[in-house]
């Protein structure tokens, strides 16, 4: 009990300081113009082979394309954290829950520095109670960036989630609305409002 | 298949229908005679010769799509055939070598295996050839793969030729993918994608494992191998089923394959994957997420299911513009006349059948005609009552003359017309017509609108009165499209 009280105390944190109002904001970072030289690593940032060869990297590039019909330039599209973000999110709106987390991973593989991306995945992987995803994601962020406040309360999540106390934790829930809203900037206010005036029309 | 058709793929000299028929025949009358281990190496000889001499040409046939000549559809059909008649000499010896004087038990669990991996194969080019599924192959999957069960052969690990390659498997893998492709064949995937459905069905192989109780909070298909009618059918508390296969490790394995493809190769890297299109394959997993979705959401989705009373003439109105218009006036809303007028459909028609999420229209084939796939429509589906806003998903011939039934998917049965004002960058506002449909998200991210085809323009501003609110809404990414309109999500703002 009281184990899971710091849990989830330290869960509010960790969101908390991703939430907190930032000089930079986190969705502003990277609408920098995407040109940067494709990677030269042989490894994705997830450890899974990176296609270096012309026609694997092809393959890769076609399937985006196809897959997300709204990525035209795949590579430029996936740095644009922004777009990234709000995609993802219309996604888990649609019931797609699957394509938004694959959207996310292939942005990361793109550009590993997208920070707010790995926040999106690692409460998606937390909510869905996925623990191979989150413990695979977690590893990695924390080689991404070490020392990160969001570290500690990462690890307690993900003793949380391995222990099966994943989503069925509301402190968990209620910190990944709080961490999304804050991410994507939605007007969660609006938007509610919205949907109470539209039922009301209804009745 | 592992022959894009190119040189050297196949034998030199290819056999004719004619020669591969006749060696069926032939080994029709040999059989018999056979010892079932002698007869199982026949068997699977047969096979071998058979997709060895035809596995062009299949290629050709798949890569045709629906769109078929008459020849190549006689071509489907003698496959289809041809599959069948190999299945049906195989269940003989399958009977035969559980029998007690047969000392021989080594075939029994090759045997099986083939008979239910040429089970597979017919399911599949039944559906290639548009034959009719035969009602007894389900019945004949359950028993062999009992039989086998009762003589502990069905965890057997077996080498198994698909096509041109070796393949890991057991009589209980091969059960899962005939009884996968058996449900996946009943929806609408074309040849194609079943083709490649079915060779990652193969790839995944090694994972579809069946278990004796269901998983504690997993989704999971179930079946009930007593039951001949009965496949794979998401499994439902009290529904019979024995046996089960959850979902995860498929879903895991279709994450498996698609990190494949991030990688920059083509899952599963053999078969008629290599020469389709991109999209081809994205389709595939499309389909899947589907039907995972629908899975998943089967226990509740039964419980929403509402009746309604059929064969009763509803009010339809066609495109965005008849819509808004006509369906949602109050001075209609008491009668069940329809729209149509536009484009000649006349007033009456009647509704087929009804579920939660579609609706079944019966058109004489005359006004069918006028109506297209993603049309916009809106049903009053009684007196009094508001429409049901929804888009027309398929055609299909009914068993009467002159008559189609109109399938129609169901995207909300609250509509909200209002009209709105278009805010342009120069801020000038101008008039715009629009419906609001409500989502089942509390938190309204899962609302939509739609608008004409005109109206849209993606992060353009629409300002609507709601009540004693005032809002600006968003226009974000397009959820559904038709000719002429718009479904898209929105950002709401309380206007200041």
């Amino acid at each position: 009990m009281r184990r899971k009280a710091q849990t989830n105390a330290a869960i509010i944190s960790l969101i908390a300081a991703s939430a907190r109002p930032q000089k930079e904001p986190c969705v502003s970072q990277n609408i920098k113009p995407p040109a940067r030289p494709p990677s030269r690593k042989q490894f994705s940032v997830f450890g899974t082979p990176w296609p270096l060869d012309p026609p694997l990297l092809r393959i890769r590039l076609r399937y985006v394309a196809a897959r997300f019909l709204q990525l035209p330039e795949p590579r430029m599209a996936l740095r644009n954290t922004e777009e990234m973000l709000r995609w993802a999110q219309q996604m888990q709106d649609d019931g797609m829950p699957r394509a938004a987390s694959e959207l996310m991973r292939l942005a990361i593989e793109e550009d590993p520095t997208q920070h707010p991306l790995w926040l999106f995945s690692l409460v998606r992987a937390y909510e869905d109670d996925n623990a191979a995803e989150f413990i695979e994601l977690s590893k990695a962020f924390a080689a991404q960036f070490p020392g990160d406040e969001s570290l500690p309360g990462i690890d307690l999540m993900g003793e949380q989630i391995a222990g099966g106390h994943g989503r069925h934790s509301t402190a968990g829930t209620m910190a990944a609305l709080k961490l999304t809203s804050a991410l994507f900037q939605r007007n969660d206010g609006g938007q509610r409002s919205m949907h109470e005036s539209l039922l009301a029309a209804i009745k | 298949m592992n022959s894009p058709i190119k040189p050297g793929a196949g034998p030199v000299s290819v056999a004719t229908h004619d020669e591969i028929t006749t060696k069926h025949r032939a080994l029709e009358k040999n059989v018999p005679g056979y010892k079932s281990g002698d007869a199982t190496n026949a068997l699977t000889q047969a096979l071998r010769y058979f997709e060895d001499n035809t596995r062009v040409e299949r290629e050709q046939l798949l890569l045709a799509g629906v769109a078929k000549s008459k020849v190549e559809q006689a071509a489907c059909i003698w496959l289809a055939e041809r599959y069948d008649h190999l299945l049906r000499l195989t269940k003989e010896v399958v009977l035969r070598s559980f029998l007690a004087e047969d000392t021989d038990k080594s075939p029994r669990a090759p045997i099986c295996a083939l008979a239910i991996l040429l089970s597979g194969h017919s399911i599949k080019w039944r559906k290639f050839a548009g034959s009719r599924a035969d009602n007894t192959t389900r019945e004949w999957l359950h028993q062999i793969f009992r039989t086998a069960s009762a003589f502990g052969v069905d965890a057997v690990v077996l080498g198994v030729r698909i096509e041109d390659r070796q393949h890991d498997a057991t009589v209980e893998t091969l059960y899962v993918r005939a009884l996968l492709l058996d449900r996946f064949s009943s929806g609408n995937l074309p040849p194609t994608r079943l083709e490649l459905l079915d060779n990652w069905l193969v790839a995944w192989m090694g994972s579809l494992w069946l278990t004796r109780e269901p998983v504690p909070g997993e989704p999971t298909l179930g079946v009930n191998t007593s039951a001949p009618q009965r496949g794979l059918v998401p499994h439902l508390v009290g529904d019979g089923a024995h046996l089960f296969l959850s979902l995860r490790p498929m879903q895991r394995q279709l994450d498996r394959s698609i990190r494949q493809f991030h990688q920059g190769s083509i899952f599963p890297g053999w078969g008629i994957g290599q020469v389709v299109r991109m999209e081809e394959h994205v389709a595939v997993i499309d389909f899947l997420e589907r039907e995972f979705t629908l899975i998943e959401t089967a226990p509740t989705q039964r419980n929403k299911r509402i009746s309604f009373g059929t064969n009763s003439i509803v009010g339809v109105f066609f495109g965005f513009g008849e819509i808004c218009r006509m369906a949602f006036d109050p001075e209609r809303l008491h009668t069940v006349t329809g729209g149509g007028a536009e484009i000649g459909i006349r007033n009456a028609i009647n509704l087929a059948d009804i579920s939660e999420d579609g609706l079944g229209l019966d058109m004489t084939d005359e006004d069918a005609r006028k109506v297209n796939v993603d049309d916009l429509v809106a049903v009053r589906l009684e007196k009094g009552r508001a429409c049901v806003l929804g888009v027309v998903v398929r055609k299909s011939n009914l068993q009467r003359p002159s008559a189609t039934l109109i399938g129609v998917k169901v995207l909300s049965k609250q509509p909200i017309y209002r009209g709105m004002e278009r805010v342009d960058e120069a801020n000038t506002w101008q008039p715009a017509e629009a419906i609001l449909l409500p989502g089942e998200a509390d938190d309204g991210f899962a609302d939509s609108i739609v608008v004409s085809e005109k109206t849209y323009v993606a992060n353009a501003m629409l300002a609507v009165t709601l009540g004693r609110n005032n809002y600006d809404l968003r226009l974000r990414r397009v959820r559904q499209q038709g000719t002429g309109w718009r479904m898209a999500a929105f950002d709401a703002a309380v206007a200041p």
